[in-house]
């Protein structure tokens, strides 16, 4: 019998490690952007869980913050999306690499 | 700087500032049609004006001097801006300021076509200045200055018309073989600070004149000072080796080659050598050397002079011959001689030169004397001239040229005995065979070109200062006259009192004066006869053989020097430039930057631009740090 705790560990991995894979991997930057937000739950869930098991409110405030900041960035990351949008008529990842060496 | 602005308290520094402002007004101001010239002759013509009143001055005073002031100092090295001057120079001041004049005054008709003539008299104006530096300055170094100066302007007004590459080259030529010679002249330099720990000329001649402190010093400076000045006398005095870059110099405009390559920048090696006579007196060896070198010299450019067809490069050879004569009389040790040759040459070679521009001008720039001919009737005033010139380079009875080619000869005579007069007296019969050559060529016979049928005279202003430079040729000699004429030595007394005593020797018999003397004269009468006979028809083509061609070929001293210095030298040069610095010097800089270059390359491998790939990084790089931090 699989304790609750480390199911939700696991599952806080599995999202996390689904997240990371689906950022890594797709080439479109708003499906990217949605593997962050699951390495963001994944985390969180893990910050809720341990507040859970030390009996002890952090944890869980925390999250309160990382949502709030979260919501920000994602807005931000749209705004952004819809400027590159309008500028260059696609959101392939590819296609933006003015960084490279 | 009160001082030196005092007319009255330094009148030498006016002498020499006076040039100084017209070449620097010239070098500011372009001015309409001949202006640029008139003023250049006006600045001079001052600084000659306040030389005569210095001249003036003699005999009563000894010496006058402008102390100057202090132009820097490098432990005991002190360097004194200041002048002197002593009877002998003020000679060589009338003849820098006033032959000078006459020059300025030539060119400026001369030069009056010419498009940049603001630059030339700039260039001319300089030139006097550097010239009145070295000859007034009472410090070596102040010495060294003009004597770079007049190099300067010598290299300056030989690639005056730098357009044409002929030029361009000459110019270089003079300055790179005067260089060789200024080496002497900052060897002698050396020595006298390390030896006699002044360069000032008369706290040499105390330390030479101190016969304690004289014997103190190892014997081989005075030797190595003597022979150091010699060598830089032999580069601005056109002697053998270093003679090369002085027939080169006519490529510069006619006026220049005149007071330049004629009348006083050649002599400055001979004017340094007197003044320091003292020193040269005591070194019977350096003075042989001085002697026979001389004697090569002017054998070897009368020998070159003979079959030249360039009416300019017949005088620039000829003037090397005459140098030659001047050294033959410091190796006699007779330094009146070699100087009262400095200031006879000065007026009738400058009469020659200026004669040769007017007939170039009127021949529409053609230089070469068989298209010449029949210009006697063309141009009269010329003709006189040239005539004159010619007279008296060649020793005719009574002329200047006869004086002092006849003291040279007595003196040589005198301490060389008859070989060396033997020899000095043949390159005197052939100064007056290729002179009288040169002469008939130009101007007898009839016309052999379109241009020699339409040749002009010249205008007044160019006439004027050879008429006054054709007086001087045939009189200044009688300053001084052979001693058992009389007693009118005027010219030795004059010289010998600024110290600059012959070395003792065996004084010849009137008789056997009177002998050399008719023995002169003859030589010169029958080799101008031999020329009259041979050219009188025009230029003789026949006689092309072996001989001719070497001559005409000028020895071919100028290919064997390039052979064996000039191209020895570019290898080395080629060889440093391709392995120091190619390889060495620029190989280490390209490698090193390389080296960033390829570190950088590596790195940027990792910048793909690709945010996805970043973030990869990122997570394996956090992954290293856990394992580090949790495994270790």
């Amino acid at each position: 019998m699989i304790a609750t705790g480390q199911l939700i560990f696991s599952v806080a991995i599995f999202l996390f490690c689904f997240g990371a894979l689906t950022f890594f991997t797709k080439r479109s930057a708003v499906v990217a952007l949605m593997g962050i937000e699951l390495m963001l739950n994944g985390v969180n869930l893990v910050l809720v869980q341990a507040g859970q098991i030390y009996k002890n409110a952090e944890g869980t405030s925390l999250v309160l913050f990382v949502t709030l900041v979260a919501a920000a960035e994602a807005a931000l990351a749209l705004s952004i999306f819809v400027i590159l949008y309008r500028k260059y008529g696609t959101l392939t990842l590819e296609n933006f690499r003015s960084l490279k060496g | 700087m009160t001082d030196v602005l005092n007319i009255v308290e330094a009148p030498l520094s006016w002498i020499i500032l006076l040039p100084a402002a017209g070449a620097l007004l010239n070098g500011l101001f372009r001015l309409k049609s001949t202006l640029n010239g008139l003023l250049a002759t006006a600045f001079c013509f001052a600084a000659f004006v306040v030389s005569i009143l210095q001249f003036l001055k003699f005999p009563e005073a000894s010496k006058l001097a402008d102390p100057g002031y202090l132009w820097f100092q490098a432990g005991h090295v002190k360097a004194q801006m200041g002048f002197e001057l002593t009877p002998f120079m003020s000679v060589m001041l009338l003849i820098i300021t006033g032959v000078g004049t006459l020059i300025h005054l030539y060119a400026t008709s001369y030069m009056s076509h010419d498009k940049s003539q603001a630059r030339f008299f700039a260039y001319l104006n300089l030139f006097v200045t550097s010239m009145l530096v070295l000859a007034l300055s009472s410090d070596l170094i102040g010495v060294f200055l003009g004597w770079e100066g007049v190099g300067v302007c010598s290299y300056l007004l030989i690639g005056f018309w730098f357009e044409e590459d002929k030029n361009a080259r000459a110019g270089i030529k003079a300055f790179m073989t005067n260089r060789v010679g200024d080496l002497g002249f900052l060897v002698a330099l050396f020595v006298a600070f390390a030896y006699f720990g002044t360069s000032s000329v008369s706290g040499i001649m105390e330390w030479i004149a101190d016969p304690g402190r004289a014997a103190a010093l190892p014997v081989w400076v005075l030797t190595v000072f003597a022979l150091a000045i010699f060598w830089a006398a032999c580069g601005k005095s056109a002697q053998i080796p270093l003679y090369i870059w002085l027939p080169d110099a006519m490529a510069g405009p006619t006026p220049v080659s005149a007071l330049i390559h004629a009348a006083t920048m050649v002599t400055s090696g001979i004017l340094v050598i007197v003044r320091l006579w003292p020193i040269f007196a005591t070194q019977t060896e350096v003075l042989s050397v001085i002697f026979w070198v001389a004697l090569s010299t002017a054998l070897l450019a009368a020998l070159m002079a003979l079959t030249q067809r360039d009416l300019k490069k017949v005088l620039a050879y000829s003037t090397v011959s005459q140098l030659g004569f001047m050294f033959a009389a410091l190796g006699a040790g007779a330094p009146t001689a070699a100087f009262f040759h400095v200031v006879t040459h000065a007026c009738f070679k400058a009469l020659l030169f200026l004669t040769a521009g007017s007939v170039i001008h009127g021949m529409h720039d053609e230089k070469d004397i068989f298209k010449m001919g029949g210009l006697r009737k063309k141009m009269p005033w010329s003709h006189v001239a040239y005539l004159v010139g010619c007279v008296a380079i060649a020793g005719f009875p009574f002329t200047s040229g006869f004086f002092s080619k006849d003291l040279i000869l007595t003196k040589v005579f005198e301490s060389r005995g008859v070989l060396g007069y033997g020899l000095l007296l043949l390159a005197a019969m052939l100064t007056s065979f290729y002179m009288f050559r040169s002469y008939f060529l130009t101007f007898s016979s009839t016309p052999r070109s379109h241009e020699a049928e339409h040749a002009h005279e010249s205008s007044a202003m160019m006439i004027v200062p050879l008429m006054i430079l054709s007086l001087l040729s045939l009189f200044v000699g009688w300053l001084e006259i052979p001693h058992m004429w009389g007693h009118l030595q005027y010219f030795s007394h004059w010289v010998e009192s600024s110290g600059a005593k012959a070395v003792e020797g065996h004084e010849v018999e009137a008789a056997t004066e009177w002998l050399l003397m008719g023995i002169a004269t003859i030589a010169s009468l029958a080799s101008a006869f031999f020329a009259y006979v041979k050219y009188k028809k025009g230029p003789v083509t026949s006689s092309e053989n072996f001989a001719w061609k070497l001559s005409f070929n000028k020895f071919y001293v100028d290919e064997i020097y390039d052979s064996f210095i000039l191209k020895p030298l570019r290898k080395i040069g080629t060889c440093l430039s391709l392995w120091i610095d190619e390889y060495g010097v620029n190989g280490t800089l390209h490698g090193s930057f390389a080296s960033y270059r390829i570190t950088g390359q590596l790195a940027s491998i990792f910048h793909t631009g690709s945010v996805q790939s970043y973030a990869l990084l990122m997570l394996l790089g956090l992954l290293v740090v856990w394992g580090v931090v949790n495994v270790w």
